[in-house]
């Protein structure tokens, strides 16, 4: 049925109620900029932080493309590059590797590189431009830097490509430059097409048909989609589509795979977007509320001459349009800013490593979805006010005269006023009361083992994907033992690779540790897949009888540190002599989350280790298919070491390799049985302990020696740890008291605006008052005994929800964080309550002062 | 294109409106409805104007009759005076009495004095008659009020001093003229009426007060007497057509001169009240002009 | 034909002790272009009776039909859009608009009913009631007399098929109320309108072409 047109008039007495309110709705205004600042500020930080993870895996993986299909001929190319899914399309053409020792931890490939695959490769020349002569070549800075040159585009250098096992020598002219990230998998050092064609022309065979085992000359070729939705599925469809041959390789950039962000984050966002809807909430519905019951009169008059209730909830939702138009892009703004000044001190604490650490992405979802949040919330909160406005009675309206409005909706009033107080109290309670219980030192116990721990920058880094597990050399070993002050140290070497057992070893272990319920649980929820079940995996045991794990050599300082559950001899020390006879072994147990533990060889227990020693190691070639062959190196020919297991020991977090199976054995030989096992090499790590007046010093000096001497080594200190996590709790304090403070803000403001309005409306209330004999201090004293109420409420529920909280929440969060000590406070409350007594005992005079200042007379005609 | 639906609602509609029955099916926000509404309101004044039509014809026969009775009594006089004229007349001319000469001048003046009013009556119908079909038109515009006093207090004078009434206006007259929106020449014919109204129910060597007074939207003639006034009940039926106040029957004057006053004073936004007796001692009016 | 009927009309409060009766059976019948005062005192039912035929209350029994329409048997945005159309209402407490000017707030019913302004007959109404200066003001700026007069525009301008006044004057002095009065009366002849006004003056009653008087929710 066609209606009629009055959208016209509708929307003119909307924005005419605001224009002729303004002061009341500017309140509005100001409520709803709060709200989506905070929403705005969160999705400003998290939004950054996830597309920061994002980044960091595409340029980990070297790449921002959605896919890319690898070992692509010319002929193929051309074949795919013209189809209708591709949205962008670019390639590039291996050449080969630099050649040069001092790259070996900063691999660096050579292409050539099309301009837009450069860019979206990260290898864009920021400075300079690509190489186009044919002795022109681009490169990182990092690269340049390990090379020993200037980073000055026409620099001249010397370098050496392999290409196909043959080396290369020549002069080059730096073109440009790019800043390098050492999280890439490897450095790129792009060369003119020139010299590509010279050196590895392109293929223009597939390469099944190739006659070579080269990677010259092959073509990477990377693509966009239209979407980044399904990469996977869209290249599969690509290859058949263009006829492609079904064995081509190709990779999808995972970081398109599903935003990796962790379970406990996202429960903090989901916290804080609840508690950010509630804030919001409760001060926009409850300002909406108070405009519509001083509006009440206009309703209803409104609704006497022929509005309509819909009518009537359409200006009102008009009203909140119009509400939400100015104050959400104020609020996005302001957020935006607020969430770029939090941003870098939480970027710090994450585990990425970009060149653009703790800068604001921005994209347009993230702000989309801030201000979609804040709509709602804005849309949600007038609602019960808009129902309200559209059920006035036109009769109840012409006898309403002045504000001895329902009491019963004073209730609700009440309680939404002492609920957004309370959240904030409630919030800064809990954050104080956490951050105050920060100690470090039990929880830096299992992290830190000694006062120093140095080893490669690599090495502990959850972001790098390259771990260097043996640079601490005898040199730096040397240069650590003659500084002043050393007292101990420990070296720490690994070889990860299988432990073997024999036949009668894999029975007990089957018959003892596989049957365990704990063991059992595991695996199976280790293995998600249907179609592998525990007894698969067990077959899969049985068949090998291997097990993942490192083999570890400890000196006799590292060792101290063990913790030692159970030994050969029934003691709890492991004698160090006795160990480092050469017949001895320590095993480590099996543990789920440290929360339960299964042995799985015990103390006498006879185990067999082989030799990774790199003189046994046999290159051997396996064909996999009919296409090639794969190439694996073999221990088989290593000597096999039996030794008794000395002592079942747990290894702390501090000294241990950190990637791990589900399921592992380590064994730690003594340094010297190790190091004759698997022949000399460097350490993972070593520990140092100093005396404690030569810390400083010794600081000092590794400080130094880290980023002059040797930029790889990293080192960490007791105190250094320490400052680290202080520096966690205090950004959680900080960001804590910063949302109390909004909040707190929030709850003034909604205290504020009720006191504020009910002293207008019962102005004339008042008046009489004042007028058959209330002095003005009698009155302000009615009105603080008013805010008085209000504070007693806010004290009393605040106190109760924070002590639920704090045993609750604010408990969980210290165990589960570790470095906070949990106990019972409610200071920093209590510590506020008095300021927020002052500020609510002197709104109700401020407001009264300004009303008295007009006559008695005045406000007695107020209708 | 209209829905079926639609079409038949408008059929019916018609029907309805034929046998006299429609109302309104339904009030939303559709156009339909709106529509419906509409047509109730078309269909209410086309009511309303033969509803006018018919008063209209019903107020001509009135009309008639009232002209018929109303000139019979001044007609049935002229007749009788001019046969007694006659009777006398001869009656002088056999006895040559000087008596049957002051007879005769009586009845002559008689005879003059019915004819006036008969003037007055035929002219005033015919100022009514031409009012209300629109042959004259009443053109307000920007007038002085004080002049307008002036001029009405001029013309029924000579009446008032046969009587020996006098006149009071309020001075301020002169110092801050008044100024209303009215047609000058039927004001005054309107105000005259009033004011011969006033002279005529004045007793003798009274007091005739005329006062004006002004609000936002009007300017009012306040016209009071020291007459007996006239009772509440009397109060809203005094300006229907050849109304005269029961306790008035006797004197001379025609009901119509009221009714033409407000007949004027309404085509010009003005109106005319009269305070009645329970309110105050004598009889006032005030005709009210739009400024 | 009476545009208004109003058929045995009763409004009860509360009940046993305490009932009151506001109402008590009273049935009047308003033909078009008539001018009716009711009259009585306050307490005596007759703003209950005006709310009963605006259709703002609903009585306890009786019928209410206006131009044809029992709206006893209306509901919520119905009997809303049958107000905005049908019943003009013109208030002891002016009730305009407070944010919207004299013109929109006298074009509002029009309007609400998605109607083009009839922009002739808006603009002589307007002119008989002297408003043409003050259009664009708001109404706070206006005298009590010139926003009853907005108010009395505002009911002529929809055409409605009859204005309810309720006690008209009764915020205005004694100068400013005949002007509203005369204003009432004038433009309600002019315009051909149906007039139900109630008023506790007799005086002002007198304006109206024929008086009800109401006592105690009974019309005497």
């Amino acid at each position: 049925m066609r209606k009629v047109n009055n959208k016209k008039v509708i929307s003119d007495l909307a924005f005419s109620g605001i224009k002729s309110n303004i002061k009341k709705y500017i309140v509005l205004i100001g409520a709803v900029i709060l709200t989506t600042l905070l929403f705005s500020s969160l999705f400003t930080v998290g939004g950054s932080l996830i597309e920061e993870t994002q980044i960091a895996t595409m340029r980990e993986i070297g790449t921002s493309y959605h896919a890319g299909l690898k070992y692509m001929s010319m002929p193929e190319y051309e074949q795919v590059k013209g189809d209708k899914g591709i949205k962008d399309i670019s390639y590039c053409i291996i050449v080969g590797y630099l050649s040069d020792d001092r790259l070996n931890k900063l691999p660096t490939e050579v292409y050539y590189s099309e301009e837009q695959n450069a860019k979206k490769c990260f290898c864009y020349p920021e400075v300079g431009r690509l190489p186009e002569k044919e002795n022109e070549i681009a490169t990182s800075d990092l690269v340049l830097e390990k090379l020993g040159v200037p980073a000055v585009v026409g620099s001249t250098f010397k370098a050496d490509l392999l290409i196909d096992g043959e080396v290369v020598s020549k002069e080059f002219v730096l073109s440009g430059y790019y800043r390098g990230d050492r999280l890439a998998m490897a450095q790129a050092a792009l060369v003119s097409k020139e010299l590509q064609e010279k050196l590895a022309p392109v293929r223009m065979i597939t390469y099944p048909e190739r006659e070579d085992n080269s990677y010259a000359g092959w073509m990477s070729v990377n693509m966009d989609f239209k979407n980044n939705f399904n990469v996977e599925e869209s290249i599969i469809a690509l290859i058949d589509r263009t006829g492609l041959r079904q064995d081509v390789d190709y990779g999808i950039n995972y970081a398109y795979a599903g935003y990796d962000i962790d379970l406990s984050m996202a429960v903090v966002c989901g916290l804080m977007l609840i508690t950010f809807f509630v804030a919001g909430y409760l001060i926009i519905y409850n300002i909406f509320d108070i405009n519509i019951i001083s509006d009440m009169q206009e309703y209803g008059l409104l609704k006497t001459i022929g509005t309509t209730g819909k009518q009537l909830k359409k200006i009102v939702m008009k009203r909140a349009n119009i509400i939400s138009l100015i104050g959400i892009p104020v609020g996005l703004l302001m957020g935006v800013g607020v969430g770029s000044c939090i941003l870098p001190f939480i970027s710090d604490h994450m585990a990425t490593m970009t060149v653009d650490k703790g800068s604001v992405h921005f994209n347009i979802l993230f702000l989309a979805g801030a201000a979609l949040f804040s709509y709602l919330t804005v849309i949600i909160s007038a609602g019960r006010p808009c129902r309200k406005a559209s059920k006035v009675s036109p009769i109840e309206v012409l006898r309403y005269t002045d504000g001895s409005e329902n009491s019963r909706k004073k209730g609700g009033k009440h309680t939404i006023v002492i609920l957004s107080l309370s959240l904030a109290l409630i919030i800064l309670n809990g954050v104080i009361g956490l951050v105050s219980g920060f100690d470090v030192n039990e929880f830096v116990k299992s992290d830190v083992v000694a006062d120093f721990s140095i080893q490669d920058a690599s090495l502990d880094s959850m972001a790098a994907s390259f771990h260097e597990t043996d640079s601490v050399d005898e040199d730096l070993l040397e240069k650590i033992k003659s500084q002043p002050g050393v007292t101990d140290l420990g070296n720490i070497y690994i070889s990860t690779f299988w432990q073997e057992f024999s036949d009668e070893n894999w029975e007990q272990i089957e018959d003892k540790f596989f049957t365990d319920e704990a063991v059992k649980e595991c695996v199976n929820n280790w293995y998600t897949d249907i179609n592998y079940s525990y007894d698969d995996c067990m077959n899969d045991f049985r068949r090998s009888k291997t097990m993942a794990g490192n083999t570890y050599g400890m000196g006799e300082f590292a060792v101290s540190k063990l913790k030692v559950v159970k030994t050969i001899d029934g003691t709890d020390t492991i004698d160090w002599e006795k160990f480092n006879s050469g017949d001895y072994v320590l095993a480590t147990r099996w543990t789920s989350d440290g929360r339960y533990y299964a042995d799985i060889v015990e103390p006498g227990d006879k185990v067999q280790i082989r030799s990774h020693d790199p003189k046994y190691a046999k290159l051997v070639e396996e064909p996999i298919n009919t296409a090639g062959v794969t190439t694996y190196t073999s221990y088989d020919d290593a000597p096999v070491k039996e030794y008794e297991v000395y002592a079942v020991v747990d290894i702390p977090q501090a000294m241990i390799y950190r990637l791990s199976e589900f399921i592992e054995l380590d064994y730690i030989l003594p340094e010297s049985e190790y190091l004759s096992l698997e022949g000399d090499k460097g350490a993972m790590r070593t520990l140092v302990d100093v005396e404690d007046d030569k810390e400083a010093a010794f600081e000092g000096w590794i400080k130094d020696y880290t980023s002059s001497e040797e930029p790889d080594m990293s080192y960490t200190s007791k105190e250094s740890v320490i400052a680290e996590y202080k520096s966690l709790s205090d950004t959680i304090g900080m960001v804590g008291v910063v949302l109390a403070v909004i909040l707190g803000l929030i709850g003034l403001m909604n205290f504020a605006n009720t006191m504020v309005t009910s002293i207008i409306v019962r102005s004339r209330e008042l008046a009489v008052l004042e007028a058959v004999g209330m002095t003005g201090v009698q009155l302000k004293h009615k009105l603080m005994k008013e805010g008085f109420t209000y504070f007693l409420w806010t004290m009393i529920v605040s106190l109760i929800l924070s002590s639920i909280l704090n045993v609750t929440a604010i408990r969980f969060l210290a165990d589960e964080l570790g470095m906070f000590v949990w106990r019972f406070t409610l200071m920093p409350e209590i510590c506020c309550l008095p300021l927020i007594l002052v500020l609510i005992i002197m709104i109700p005079v401020i407001a009264f002062n300004r009303l008295s200042k007009r006559s008695i007379i005045d406000r007695l005609r107020v209708e | 294109m209209f829905s079926n639906k639609i079409v038949e609602r408008l059929d019916q509609m018609l029907d309805d409106a034929m046998n006299g029955t429609f109302t309104e099916s339904n009030y939303d926000e559709s156009k339909l409805s709106r529509l419906e509404s509409k047509w109730k309101d078309f269909l209410g004044t086309s009511v309303l104007s033969n509803q006018n039509l018919e008063a209209e014809r019903h107020r001509l026969e009135q009309f008639i009759s009232d002209i018929s009775h109303q000139t019979k009594t001044p007609m049935t006089n002229i007749r009788m005076y001019t046969e007694l004229m006659c009777e006398e007349v001869d009656n002088l001319r056999e006895h040559e009495n000087e008596a049957s000469v002051v007879k005769i001048k009586k009845y002559a003046e008689e005879i003059a004095r019915q004819n006036e009013r008969l003037e007055f009556l035929i002219d005033s119908l015919t100022k009514l008659s031409r009012l209300e079909s629109g042959t004259l038109e009443v053109v307000a515009g920007p007038s002085s009020i004080n002049e307008l006093v002036k001029s009405g207090i001029a013309a029924v004078k000579p009446k008032a001093e046969k009587k020996g009434l006098s006149f009071v206006t309020s001075d301020r007259e002169d110092k801050d003229p008044v100024t209303a929106s009215f047609d000058m020449k039927w004001t005054l014919e309107a105000l005259i009426n009033v004011l011969d109204n006033a002279v005529k129910y004045s007793p003798e060597c009274g007091r005739i007060e005329v006062a004006l007074t002004e609000t936002e939207m009007y300017a009012a003639i306040h016209v009071i007497d020291e007459g007996s006034g006239i009772s509440e009940e009397d109060a809203t039926k005094i300006f229907g057509r050849f109304f005269r106040g029961s306790e008035v029957q006797q004197d001379d004057g025609v009901g119509i001169g009221l009714y033409l006053t407000r007949e004027i004073l309404s085509k010009e936004d003005g109106y005319i009240k009269v305070v009645s007796n329970d309110k105050r001692k004598g009889g006032e009016f005030i005709l009210y002009l739009r400024k | 034909m009476s545009i208004l009927v109003a058929k045995h009309l009763k409004k009860y409060y509360g009940e046993g002790e305490t009932l009151v009766k506001a109402l008590d059976d009273v049935s009047l019948q308003v033909e078009r272009g008539e001018f009716v005062s009711i009259i009585g005192t306050s307490g005596s039912g007759k703003s209950t009776l005006l709310h009963m035929l605006g259709g703002l209350d609903n009585p306890t029994s009786g019928k209410v039909i206006i131009d044809d329409k029992d709206i006893s048997g209306l509901k919520g945005d119905k009997l809303c859009i049958f107000r905005r159309r049908k019943i003009g209402f013109i208030f002891q407490s002016f009730n305009l608009v407070p944010s919207i000017s004299v013109y929109d707030n006298i074009t509002l019913p029009i309007r609400l009913d998605g109607k083009k302004v009839d922009k002739a007959f808006v603009k002589n109404v307007i002119d008989t009631l002297g408003l043409e200066n003050k259009l664009d003001t708001i109404p706070a700026k206006l005298s009590g007399g010139q926003q009853q007069r907005v108010a009395i525009a505002r009911a002529l301008a929809s055409k409605p098929a009859i204005i309810l006044a309720d006690e008209p004057t009764g915020n205005l002095d004694s100068k400013t109320s005949l002007d509203v009065l005369g204003l009432l009366g004038t433009t309600g002849k002019k315009f051909n309108q149906t007039i139900v006004m109630i008023t506790h003056n007799d005086e002002i009653a007198q304006m109206a072409d024929r008086t009800i008087r109401i006592e105690d929710g009974h019309i005497v």
